[in-house]
């Protein structure tokens, strides 16, 4: 198998006039889980739109396992890549495993129906989130978190060496949360490349192997998380400020300060 | 979980076997109705042939000189051009829902229908009695109109189409609107013609309607399996290796083209492509690879039995839309009634 990684070199975006992205170098590689920080429209989500093939640069190049993504058919992309979209919306009324199934649409070969492997495979995960028993459901039946998790279900199907959550658990009880999140983490273990973005600092600390965060078109990557969440650094990105507080497990927390 | 794993694996295969057979069942069931209904009206209307004669005079055998006639050169050609025009409104609404993520949608949403409508209408106030290529010709304008109108303003996305359409479709109603005035007294020839009819329906029709209703359901079944995933979203699509544009891009064409076809010869005949996706949609949920098909023989079956109950029952002939409405209508009231309760509440807001 060749290497997972993603290299981006001088790469800029910019809807019309607005500016999002500028001249940003970055390379990820697989067996780390990143953590994309940064205020809103920031670009975390472009970031994601253009690793995932949503987007093109206007400048510079994106390599996905050492190929130009330029010259990479969707197909391609979508066997290299799975994105978690921030905004899964669904209008008609297919069920939660026919959403699920769809995930295997880029492997699948068949013209006409999916194989026997991808109707395993769908199960399996559907097991593994906890989401099994609303399978026969129409996803237009089901509730925001509920909608949230079939979204990254149907991304784990696809068992694509890079993984791409934006904001995955923004609707998400704590505990659903804390297990996707886990299983994020031990994919990343198992040598794929994770990058999340989310807005909760404190889960950031939790899974992060390294931190990426976006703000005013520029992106720095922090290879020691404990370093890249200082008090200093959430200041100066965020403009808030936080205490602190390391666990005797070593685990590092963050509170807010509000006055 | 508490199901265990063989347990949970049966209840899927079963699941899904079960709904494929319903499914199979309903195409066979049509099929065969198809073929009934379609012997049985050529044996019926003004002059009775009885069913054996027709079975001999469709195989080739020579028997009465009026009926051989009647059959192949009235009865046969206004059969085949009611399944094939039936057809492709059922399987053109499914794809333009499909398409333009619209549950609203049908066949003349693009405004594909007004384009047709006009070039016929100006062709008859020219003189044509039956104006083909005319009103094909104003389907593939008003296309055009929509298509560039879309293009330029946000990349062919759906709510741009839909807007484009209403726009492309309310001008050309209104130079309908001013050809009735121009014909002034005369106005009835135009307005039937515009209602829709399949009376006096030709061979040379029925071959043109051909490469179109084939062309339609061929490339519908293929592209069955992209189409189950447009109802997620452009991005989740895309980014699932579907190229949207070029599939919403190539069906919508095939789409539009089979329309303005089946318009030119049927005229604007309504209801067909707007319910009995639906239909079928309630009925067997939405996936593409039975629902395509189910709508083309379904649309197929409305629109041959529509054309000829009241022909044959009461020997009058009523604009055939009015009928498609008259008997689609009670059924879809029903199935809405009946089975939208269990498939929860599709309209979450």
């Amino acid at each position: 198998m060749e290497k997972v990684e993603i290299e981006l070199h001088g790469v800029s975006f910019s809807y019309g006039k607005r500016l999002i992205l500028e001249q940003v170098s970055l390379k990820l590689e697989g067996g780390f889980f990143y953590v994309l920080l940064g205020p809103n429209g920031s670009g975390k989500s472009t970031l994601l739109s253009l690793i995932s093939g949503l987007l093109s640069p206007q400048k510079g190049e994106i390599l996905l396992l050492g190929k130009e993504m330029k010259k990479m058919s969707l197909p391609e992309i979508a066997r290299c890549v799975a994105l978690v979209p921030q905004d899964f919306f669904v209008r008609f009324p297919y069920t939660v495993y026919h959403t699920v199934l769809t995930g295997c649409f880029p492997f699948s070969q068949n013209i006409w129906t999916y194989s026997k492997e991808d109707h395993h495979l769908v199960e399996h995960y559907l097991r593994e989130g906890n989401i099994s028993h609303l399978a026969d459901f129409p996803v237009t039946a089901l509730s925001g978190g509920e909608t949230q998790k079939v979204a990254f279900v149907r991304a784990l199907v696809r068992e694509a060496p890079i993984l791409l959550l934006d904001e995955p658990v923004s609707n998400i009880d704590i505990a659903s949360t804390l297990g996707f999140l886990k299983k994020a983490q031990s994919l990343a273990q198992q040598g794929r490349l994770v990058v999340a973005a989310l807005h909760d600092l404190n889960l950031a600390s939790l899974f992060a192997d390294r931190i990426i965060f976006v703000k005013e078109g520029r992106v720095e990557l922090w290879k020691n998380k404990k370093e890249a969440l200082s008090t200093p650094n959430i200041q100066r990105i965020f403009g808030i400020k936080v205490t602190t507080y390391e666990s005797p497990g070593g685990e590092l927390y963050l509170l807010y300060r509000v006055k | 979980m508490a199901i265990s794993i063989s347990e949970h694996h049966n209840r899927w295969s079963s699941h899904i076997t079960r709904q494929e057979v319903s499914a199979w069942l309903c195409t066979l069931i049509l099929f065969v109705a198809l073929l009934f209904f379609s012997v049985y009206f050529i044996g019926k209307g003004f002059i009775e042939i009885p069913l054996s004669e027709v079975w001999k005079i469709l195989g080739g055998e020579a028997t009465n000189e009026v009926w051989h006639d009647v059959v192949l050169h009235i009865r046969l050609p206004r059969v085949l051009g009611s399944l094939l025009i039936g057809a492709i409104l059922g399987c053109s609404g499914c794809m333009f829902q499909a398409l333009l993520l619209n549950p609203l949608a049908s066949p003349y949403t693009l405004g594909v229908s007004g384009g047709a409508a006009f070039g016929g209408a100006c062709a008859i106030y020219l003189g044509l009695s039956k104006p083909i290529f005319p009103a094909f010709l104003g389907g593939l304008v008003s296309l055009l109109l929509v298509l560039s109108m879309s293009k330029r303003r946000g990349n062919f996305q759906p709510e741009n189409l839909v807007l484009a359409g209403i726009i492309v479709s309310s001008v050309f109603s209104a130079g309908i609107s001013f050809i009735k005035h121009l014909f002034g007294e005369e106005v009835g020839s135009l307005v039937f013609w515009l209602m829709g009819s399949l009376v006096g329906i030709r061979s040379v029709e029925v071959l043109w309607l051909l490469p179109f209703a084939l062309g339609i359901v061929v490339l519908g079944i293929l592209s069955a399996k992209a189409l189950d995933l447009l109802y997620l979203g452009d991005k989740t699509a895309r980014q699932s290796g579907v190229s949207t544009r070029t599939l919403r891009l190539s069906l919508l064409v095939i789409a539009t083209l089979s329309t303005a076809a089946a318009v030119s010869v049927g005229g604007v005949i309504a209801f067909v492509g707007l319910v009995v996706p639906h239909i079928f949609r309630i009925a067997f949920g939405p996936l593409h690879r039975y629902l395509l098909p189910l709508s083309a023989l379904g649309g197929a079956l409305l629109l041959l039995v529509s054309d000829n109950l009241v022909r044959v029952c009461f020997g009058v002939e009523i604009p055939v839309g009015v009928l498609t409405t008259l008997i689609g209508g009670p059924f879809f009231f029903y199935l809405f009634v009946q089975k939208i309760s269990w498939q929860g509440n599709h309209g979450k807001s």
